[in-house]
């Protein structure tokens, strides 16, 4: 399929040379004018939107109003700005256009980029959130992710990481799965699946969250996690604008956790284990010379964790061309030694009219990423778990000067040094993207768009570690990974106006995209010659090695109406059908309709002449849209290979067993979403409101099934039961000052999300795979019908028993000192006086009542203050690493400052059981579970533009000098490090785990800007 | 402009592909596997996975725990361990689930593998041999579940509903004896280079055990001890196998599959940590050195006082540690180690390449011993032989000034009991002994109740036998319980 599909690519683009030079000698001869924006008092607009009527080019006007653009002698253009009537000129003979808007309260008439096109912001009948550079430009941002964070209602961005590089969890007003990818799907300049962690934040130029099924539902099969647009700059200015832009920031751990001292820690052993197991000197030479604080050994800040990151471009537009030429570079040290990011990542955008009817572009992306120790954090064998678990009275090296591997009392043998230092987990990607794209209009109201993209990414996982790290022999290895993703996308489109009061857009699409993906792999066990690490995996005792490959596509046809009448009554409706590869039955086509209608209230006459209200409009939708994400190959049966055994004394055989269960009748999630919501403007727009609410029905939930162990400890994939999610989100936006010299501009924005399970096919609950995160026998989740997503499961503990409750205690087989845990339940269901696996129930949700975020920018004369909040109220966090450091659990130590706190019969009052008490203890224990609530200064920043006066003598056009910090100030009563990560990462059930992740660090940046 | 338009419509039609099938270029798929000998022989293979790693950590041991042989330290990370070893169980005992359970469930699930499609490969002599393995270690598995859990469910074939019943003992016990049965009458002599695989004596020596457990407690067959002491002599005088005349021999890696040595775990300590044992650093002592131990677990004290002098005891246990700086009483513990199972010394680097015994020639001598005396209600001779011949070599004698005689049968049999526990203490055997003879508040009231050892929590040392017989089943382990609430908890944890 694919060589077919490389040789029709081939034949399409010797088509499209053909037809190019064909259009040059027929159509018009283009153009370009130039113009200029002001509004009615002769001030410059800048950011103006300029379109070539009937098409899709555009231009923006710059700081100064000015703007260029490509037309011929026939061409209408509109200009539009938010708050201003939408102006129509022709452009005639005319080459310089002086266009005076007139403010309009009742307009809005933004372009909003919706997906295979734009629509007017007025037009839109979906719930779509923007989100513009000016939003985060007080902001450093070296991820792309960041710049969503607590910026638009109903998308939660979570770090539930704090690792350099590491890519923020983002979920569009909820999961709908329980099992699969709930991360939206991310088109960048009309190249769907693109790489959001590649794309260096500097070349945004805008971003369009669609949320609902009317909006995301063009995106059918893959638009159920909703759908994040992100188009690129583009060269506006006619003179080349050169800019640079530097940011350095030193970074810092956000707190330190209460630990004991190694005197303590010796002295809590010993009453513990009822042992001498340190010597009354030991311990008082402890008390002297102190312990090893593992946190020094393995936490690095200030400039040693410099994060670095630059970017230049260069970009501008000449008569038929526009150009965007971008570089950047990121390194990022990270706060955790021997961890770092880096990406470097160029860019060219460059456009072209071929004639006046027909437009290409070509757009090139490169990047080049390397991630060292980001990963590994979800389970207890990391430093950061380690060095809260690890007793201070063992030294970080030994007397050899390598670092520690067997410490006693520490609950874990591998010391935090020496997982710090004995692993080198370095991933290296990179990734190109080639985007081609053409528009031409065909004949009046009718035109053709084709993207074609391919993106090749490359990666490479070296790893190492050697005999220190963990208790195995040192091990090298390294895995190939060659991805490549094909797609081409044609748009017809129709557009006309009927009678003044018609406006109909009909539109049709026909898309395939085809990804691929070839997988090898070496390892090296029990390396002979660690100094070679990776480079020489020959030089091990044995080899493993595999390979891989996997193909998949879908092709998808749209149909899409939009039509409005009088500008009052809208109407939007798509339907998309999509056949997948993936899904090897009758299932493997699916269509997914939606539909939307608005109602500008607020164009009717009895609201037209109102001063206050300028703008009010009232939304509904309903569609379906899908998720496919399951793996290539899915719905096959397989075997698992290299199962190695021995049977001669020592070589290694290879053997095939049965993998996990298998389901032919796979099929597509289907995600139903009904939407209701109104957009409200007041004093031409100065005060700005959006109001959703929605409910989205999952049915057809993939689910990963463990069945009991017993038929084989496999797992299944199942279409099972249904998760509805429902939220409501409010997004206030104003500007409160606004005078010459002094603006306040601040936006709000709030959301509710929850997720219930509405039915689990045939079982009344189930226990989602994984979630062993405090070690082999964790509990994990428990999701049941009619209960919420997120709930931690584990044992009530009302304290500790007390002397005078020595009967009570003993009906459990407990003694004074003991936990005091809830008898819940029992074998038939009621209490039965006895502590067992019947009284795990729920003691906590990691999924948060509310978020919201509030930035403020201030600007007074040449400065520019930032204030940004953001905060996840009511989810609560089982701190795994306070439970294990209380001597809970299988790798339990007792380091922490609690301890000193332990029950005594001097000592009652606690919830801490006594040092000696052996009674069953799970580290999943309602103790543990802290409110995870949490308002954060994510950024503070104050930036300085030098005057104009002083550069007005010399070659530069602005210089701006910034200083800032992230996560200054965190409001939350969690003990842990950091109330915004969790080990289950990007899991839509396990939610609120900490087991020592890798914390989101403080950071103070210094910043320049420069534009020539 | 319609002629562009139609290329236009022709392109977009000519760009579909014609088929959007998958076509998996890497899969191995059952419906097309299992065919020839080779692929039959590499789904054998796969099943010695699990059984190696059940044997190759500690943490196999931790159901045996309750026996008096073995016991381990407060505090740390034991708690799996201490809770059998005070009788306190939990369902909740991670260890247990992923070594006791688990591993075993995971063997049976790739032998049904096997044994439900091995008749697609061309039929012979090779075929029925490889399929013979996998009975045999599926037959282990479910012996090895039933005598630790009691009722467990019974899955036969590679389809599982997961809604099985737990089965009662009787029908597990029939299924591994037929699946013994089938190991018996297709297994070879001997798989020359091979002493990993289990040959006709392996499985002569299997059935045989599981005979004489299925005519003690619980089923109290007793017809079966003649079973039982018929196929043990077959292998005590047929097998070609021995004892190594001297007991330290056993515990040497450079003797790995010795005459001894019937059926034994091939471990690595190269590359592949799953098959290096790591038994030998687990059950070392903290405080020793070179190397220091994780106090997985050591001798209970009672135990070692009462194990009779000479080579055999200073073979067995580590009692002076630290380059005989410490004695045993001194350390932290105040326990001696088990020294046999790590070589004689604690590896540096984790693991060694030990082989531990599945099965034991002395074994059989003591299972024949005990078998025959309790089918005739007398020893006979060759009962008494083959118990002597364990002693002897135990004393480190070849005369007859250690033998036993002219015991009467109760008598016989405490001393053939009190024999094995000695010849495997440590060796995961002892609290199978114990509870198929309903012998644990004997073994246990000798334990010492004053601060050298661990205090018991859910009996005590003087408790009689009916007390202790709620502690006879392992729990099932707590994630299997969640997902099957219909099943009833053993009687430990319910």
């Amino acid at each position: 399929m694919k060589k077919q599909f490389t040789q029709l690519l081939g034949c399409f683009t010797v088509f499209v040379l053909a037809f190019s030079l064909v259009g040059f000698q027929e159509v018009n001869a283009q153009q370009m004018i130039s113009g200029t924006v002001v509004d009615e008092a002769g001030i410059p607009i800048p950011g103006a939107n300029v379109l070539v009527e009937g098409t899709s080019t555009g231009s923006v006007s710059d700081f100064d109003g000015n703007f260029t653009i490509s037309t011929s002698p026939t061409d209408v253009l509109i200009i539009s700005y938010v708050g201003y009537v939408t102006q129509k000129v022709s452009v005639g003979n005319q080459t310089n256009i002086k266009i005076a808007l007139a403010e309009d309260a009742a307009q809005l008439d933004e372009v909003v980029v919706v997906g295979y096109g734009t629509q007017k912001r007025s037009d839109i009948t979906g719930a779509i959130s923007s989100v513009s550079p000016k939003d985060f430009a007080e902001q450093p941002i070296a991820i792309a992710s960041d710049a969503l964070q607590g910026r638009s209602p109903g998308v939660q961005v979570s770090n539930s990481s704090g690792a350099p590089g590491s890519v923020a969890v983002v979920r569009i007003r909820g999961a709908n799965s329980i099992t699969n990818n709930s991360s939206p799907l991310y088109v960048i300049d009309g190249v769907l699946g693109a790489s959001f962690t590649a794309l260096n934040p500097a070349d945004i130029q805008s971003i369009e969250i669609l949320k609902d099924a009317s909006a995301s539902g063009l995106y059918g099969a893959r638009g159920s996690n909703g759908v994040i647009i992100v188009t690129t700059k583009r060269g506006k200015s006619d003179t080349p604008v050169i800019e640079f832009n530097s940011l350095l920031t030193t970074q810092y751990l956000p707190n330190s956790i209460g630990k004991l001292s190694a005197a303590q820690h010796a002295e809590i052993v010993n009453s513990s284990s009822g042992t001498t197991e340190f010597s009354p000197a030991e311990i008082e030479a402890f008390r002297t010379n102190g312990g090893t604080d593992w946190e020094d050994e393995i936490y690095r800040e200030g400039s040693d964790a410099l994060l670095q990151n630059h970017n230049l471009s260069i970009s501008g537009r000449s008569e038929k061309i526009d150009y965007y030429i971008s570089g950047n570079k990121v390194n990022n040290l990270g706060i955790l030694e021997n961890s770092n990011y880096e990406r470097e990542a160029v860019r060219a955008n460059i456009n072209f009219e071929a004639s006046d009817k027909l437009r290409m572009g070509f757009y090139i992306n490169y990047s080049d990423e390397l991630a060292k120790n980001i990963g590994n954090t979800s389970s207890l064998f990391n430093p950061t778990a380690a060095a809260i678990l690890y007793s201070p009275t063992v030294p970080a090296y030994g007397d050899d000067g390598r670092p520690t591997h067997t410490g006693r009392f520490s609950g874990i043998a591998t010391s935090p040094t020496a997982i710090a230092f004995g692993r080198n987990d370095n991933i290296y990607t990179d990734n190109t993207t080639f985007n081609f794209n053409l528009n031409w209009d065909i004949v009046e109201n009718v035109s053709y768009t084709f993207t074609g993209a391919r993106r090749i990414q490359h990666s490479s996982n070296r790893f190492f570690k050697d005999d220190l790290a963990d208790l195995q022999a040192p091990q090298a290895f390294v895995n190939e990974n060659e991805f490549q993703q094909y797609q081409h996308t044609h748009i017809v489109e129709y557009k006309n106006t009927f009678n003044e009061d018609h406006r109909l857009s009909l539109k049709g699409v026909f898309e395939e995209t085809w990804a691929e993906s070839f997988s090898s792999r070496a390892t090296g066990t029990g390396l002979t010659n660690l100094d070679r690490s990776y480079f020489n995996l020959a030089l091990a005792d044995t080899y493993t090695i595999s390979s891989g490959e996997s193909e998949s596509g879908i092709r998808s046809y749209v149909a899409r109406v939009e039509y409005a009448f009088k500008d009052k009554y809208l109407l939007t409706s798509t339907v998309r059908q999509d056949q997948s590869s993936k899904f090897q039955n009758k299932f493997s086509n699916a269509t997914f309709p939606s539909v939307a209608i608005g109602w500008r209230v607020s164009e009717e006459s009895f609201l037209s002449d109102s001063n206050v209200i300028n703008n009010l409009k009232l939304r509904a939708s309903w569609g379906e849209t899908g998720n496919e994400g399951v793996g290539a190959y899915s719905s096959f049966p397989s075997l698992v290979t290299g199962i190695g055994s021995i049977v001669d004394g020592s070589t290694i055989i290879f053997g095939v067993g049965p993998g996990g269960l298998t389901n032919n009748d796979l099929k597509w999630e289907t995600t139903a979403q009904l939407d209701l919501g109104f957009d409200i403007g007041f004093f031409n727009n100065r005060f700005t409101a959006s109001f959703d609410y929605y409910k989205k029905n999952t049915t057809d939930v993939l689910l990963t099934v463990t069945p009991p162990t017993y038929i084989g400890g496999i797992t299944e994939l199942l279409n099972a039961g249904e998760i509805e999610n429902k939220g409501f989100e409010a997004m206030l936006e104003g500007t409160i000052i606004d005078n010459e010299d002094f603006q306040w501009d601040a936006a709000f924005n709030f959301s509710t999300n929850k997720a219930t399970a509405i039915s689990l096919g045939k079982d009344e609950f189930i226990f989602p795979a994984g979630g062993n995160f405090s070690g082999s026998n964790g509990i994990g989740t428990k999701i049941e019908v009619g209960g919420e997503i997120g709930n931690i499961l584990g044992y009530i503990s009302d304290g500790v028993w007390g002397t005078d409750e020595t009967a009570e205690a003993s009906v459990f087989g407990a003694v004074p000192g003991d936990s005091k845990y809830r008898d819940v339940s029992g074998p038939s269901g009621v209490p039965d006086g006895a502590i067992t696996s019947d009284d795990i129930t729920t003691i906590g949700n990691g999924a948060p009542d509310f978020i919201w975020g509030f930035n403020n920018t201030v600007s007074y004369k040449n400065f520019t203050l930032n204030l940004f909040v953001q905060s996840m109220v009511g989810h609560d966090i089982l701190n795994i690493n306070r439970a294990l450091t209380n001597g809970t659990g299988g790798d339990s130590s007792r380091t922490s400052i609690d301890q000193l706190n332990a029950w005594t019969t001097d000592n009652q009052n606690t919830t801490i059981p006594a040092l000696t008490s052996t009674y069953q203890q799970q580290p999943e224990d309602s103790r543990y579970v802290e409110d995870g609530t949490f308002i954060r200064l994510k950024n503070i920043s104050l930036a300085y533009n030098l005057p104009k006066s002083i550069l007005e003598s010399t070659f530069i056009d602005s210089v701006r000098l910034s200083l800032s910090g992230q996560n200054l100030l965190t409001i939350t009563d969690y003990e842990g490090y950091d109330p915004e990560v969790n080990a289950g990462g990007g899991s839509n059930v396990f939610l609120g785990y900490d087991t020592g992740v890798y914390p989101n660090p403080k950071s103070v940046t210094f910043g320049l800007n420069v534009k020539f | 402009m319609k002629k562009y338009l139609l290329i236009i419509v022709m392109l977009t039609f000519a760009f579909s592909c014609t088929t959007l099938e998958e076509e998996p270029k890497g899969l191995l798929t059952p419906s097309t596997y299992y065919k020839t000998q080779t692929d039959l022989d590499a789904g054998v293979s796969a099943i010695y996975r699990p059984y190696m790693e059940f044997f190759l950590n500690a943490q196999g041991s931790i159901p045996t725990l309750a026996g008096d042989d073995v016991t381990t330290r407060l505090g740390s990370n034991k708690g799996d361990y201490r809770e059998f070893d005070q009788f306190q169980y939990t369902a909740g005992n991670g260890w247990l689930q992923e070594h006791g359970w688990n591993h075993l469930f995971r063997t049976i699930f790739y032998a049904n593998a096997v044994i439900s499609n091995y008749t697609n490969a061309p039929e012979g002599l090779e075929r029925e041999q490889a399929v013979a393995q996998a009975f045999f270690l599926r037959g282990w598995a479910y012996f090895q579940l039933v005598r630790t859990f009691g009722p467990v469910p019974l899955v036969t074939t590679d389809v599982a509903s997961g809604e099985e019943p737990r089965s009662p003992e009787s029908d597990v016990y029939d299924q591994v004896i037929k699946d013994l049965d089938f190991a018996t009458e297709n297994l070879p002599d001997i798989w020359p280079g091979e002493p990993g695989r289990p040959t006709v004596w392996a499985a002569k020596f299997m059935l045989a055990k599981v005979y004489l457990t299925t005519a003690g407690w619980p089923l109290k067959n007793t017809a079966n001890y003649a079973k039982a002491a018929g196929l043990a002599k077959d292998v005590i005088d047929n097998s070609g196998h021995d004892l190594m005349p001297v007991f330290r021999d056993l515990w040497l890696v450079a003797n790995d599959n010795n005459v001894e040595s019937v059926l034994a775990v091939q471990a690595d300590n190269g590359g592949d940590w799953g098959l290096s044992n790591r038994m030998p650093l687990s059950i070392g002592a903290p405080d020793d050195s070179p190397g220091n131990g994780w106090d997985d677990y050591f001798a209970e004290i009672a135990f070692f006082n009462e194990f009779p002098e000479g080579p055999r005891k200073d073979d067995t246990f580590r009692t002076s540690f630290a380059g005989g700086s410490l004695a045993w009483e001194e350390t932290i513990q105040g326990n001696p180690y088990y020294s046999k199972l790590t070589g004689y010394s604690l590896p540096q680097n984790w693991q060694n390449s030990l082989n531990p015994y599945v099965l034991r020639f002395a074994d059989v001598l003591l299972m024949y011993a005990e078998a025959q005396n309790k089918a005739d209600g007398n020893p006979n001779g060759d009962a008494y032989d083959a118990l002597n011949k364990v002693r002897r070599r135990a004393a480190g004698v070849t005369d007859n000034s250690v033998d036993l005689t002219g015991l009467n049968s109760d008598e016989f049999h405490k001393a053939v009991i009190a024999e094995a526990g000695w010849e495997f203490a440590g060796e995961w055997h002892r609290w199978y002994n114990l509870v198929r003879n309903e012998m644990v508040a004997e073994a246990t009231g000798k334990r010492i109740t004053d601060d050298r050892e661990l205090p018991l929590i859910g009996a005590s040392a003087g408790s009689p036998e009916s007390a202790f017989q709620k502690f006879y089943y392992a729990p099932i382990p707590l994630n299997e319980m969640l997902l099957r609430p219909d099943w009833d908890q053993n009687p430990c944890c319910n």
